[in-house]
């Protein structure tokens, strides 16, 4: 057998990465979670967070799910997500404005103190990944200049 | 006969409206390919949740229970009625509104109470016109569908069905089979169907080694199903919209080149007419003109 994994992330409106890799973290919704080749067969829920693709050659792509499904089997990583994009797209303004929005709106009722709850961990790991993502020097000097005072 | 005038007129009329169903049909033809590669584009993510389900069924049990598979006795139903916000597409609108009238009908029978929400100007028109009035018209959903858009209608339902204010979803849209197939029905959404090992199965058993695995499910096959099963909910509403997308765009496509083709056999009816009106006004003017010869004589 390889020791490669095959990685594909689909969404509904159609399949946004595509490769292979030698390693591939996802954030599960407990934590993260890391694949190496031959890993046994798996299904999980994954949570929000950030994608890491270890390519063969060295370069590492970042990605960020809101939430998903992955699905280990025979070296193949299928994730099935319903919002990818580039952890490069991220911004830090914009995630601090979601948090803020998430943070500020009142919840009353089951539904919507659930509702609260995922879009605040959705913010929240956004921004994780976007200061993460800055540190990688994918972002631009000023956005840095929105740093969160928490 | 007309004079040769106004034939001329005619056709020259004739001509500008070809001109205009014949840009129609290119456009449409161009935002076809575009919705048919986003539909396209759905297939891997549609096949790979049926089969998770499906196994993820399978290991979780029969006895799994789940709001969404619950068959209550309904008491009110919403129904989806997607269509488009322009015409000029043949029979597409037409066949969207009979199968939601149909579907409607079918529902009132039973004896349920309907709610219907419009997709699509044409649609709510054709629905009223027929003595149904939609509660709830939504417009801004045009041939583009994007999941977030989509993912807010189908969000809204699941929230009514599991606070027990809604029974039943049912969407009724233009399924499209192939470019030269169009089907207008009646699909239900909510509750689901119990997700059962047969539809995978039969795609599954060709990787038959990897359906005989044993596999590690985080947290448990229970909890992931439920996680999923709300998804392919709403999954199957997006699937409606970008399937009614593409119908419209061929119906439009099929629409426009038969109205240019007729445009131009009338062009050419109408070049001959012209021709021969023209002749028989100089015939008329010859011979008036040799008769007054002849009289001078």
């Amino acid at each position: 057998m390889s020791n490669t994994l095959t990685v594909t992330v689909v969404t509904p409106e159609g399949t946004a990465y595509e490769g292979e890799a030698v390693h591939v973290v996802v954030p599960a919704f407990d934590g993260e979670m890391s694949f190496y080749p031959l890993h046994a067969p798996l299904v999980g829920v994954l949570g929000y967070g950030e994608l890491r693709v270890a390519r063969p050659d060295g370069v590492t792509e970042y990605f960020y799910l809101a939430g998903g499904v992955v699905q280990v089997a025979d070296n193949e990583v299928s994730i099935l997500a319903e919002a990818v994009m580039p952890a490069a797209a991220l911004n830090i303004a914009d995630a601090n404005k979601a948090l803020a929005e998430a943070l500020a709106s009142h919840a009353t009722g089951d539904v919507e103190i659930d509702i609260r709850a995922a879009q605040t961990e959705d913010a929240r790991a956004r921004l994780r990944a976007a200061h993460a993502a800055t540190e990688r020097g994918q972002l631009t000097p000023d956005e840095i200049l929105d740093l969160p005072v928490e | 006969m007309a004079s040769p005038r106004a034939i001329l007129k005619r056709t020259q009329s004739v001509k500008n409206i070809s001109k205009i169903t014949k840009t129609m049909q290119m456009i449409a033809t161009a935002k076809f390919k575009r919705a048919h590669d986003r539909a396209v584009a759905a297939r891997p993510y549609t096949d790979k949740l049926t089969r998770l389900i499906g196994k993820l069924a399978d290991a979780a049990g029969a006895d799994f229970a789940h709001p969404l598979l619950d068959k209550r006795e309904p008491t009110k139903v919403v129904l989806l009625a997607i269509s488009s916000n322009r015409g000029l597409c043949g029979g597409f609108n037409t066949n969207a509104v009979k199968a939601a009238v149909a579907a409607h009908k079918g529902l009132i029978a039973r004896g349920l109470e309907v709610e219907v929400i419009a997709f699509g100007k044409r649609v709510a028109n054709g629905m009223r016109f027929k003595g149904i009035t939609p509660d709830q018209v939504i417009t801004h959903i045009e041939d583009k569908p994007t999941f977030a858009e989509v993912d807010v209608v189908g969000n809204e339902l699941l929230e009514r069905y599991a606070s027990g204010e809604v029974d039943e979803v049912h969407v009724a849209y233009t399924k499209f089979v192939s470019a030269a197939r169009q089907h207008a029905g009646t699909e239900q959404v909510l509750p689901l169907e119990p997700p059962t090992d047969d539809e995978a199965s039969a795609e599954a058993s060709t990787d038959a080694a990897a359906s005989q695995q044993n596999f590690i499910f985080h947290p448990s096959a229970e909890q992931i199903l439920s996680d999923l099963l709300p998804r392919s909910v709403r999954l199957h509403v997006f699937q409606a919209f970008l399937d009614s997308a593409v119908s419209e765009q061929t119906a439009r496509m099929v629409a426009m080149k038969s109205a240019t083709d007729n445009a131009n056999e009338m062009i050419r009816d109408l070049t001959m007419l012209y021709n021969r009106s023209r002749q028989t006004q100089i015939t008329t003017e010859l011979s008036e003109i040799i008769g007054g010869a002849a009289a001078l004589e």
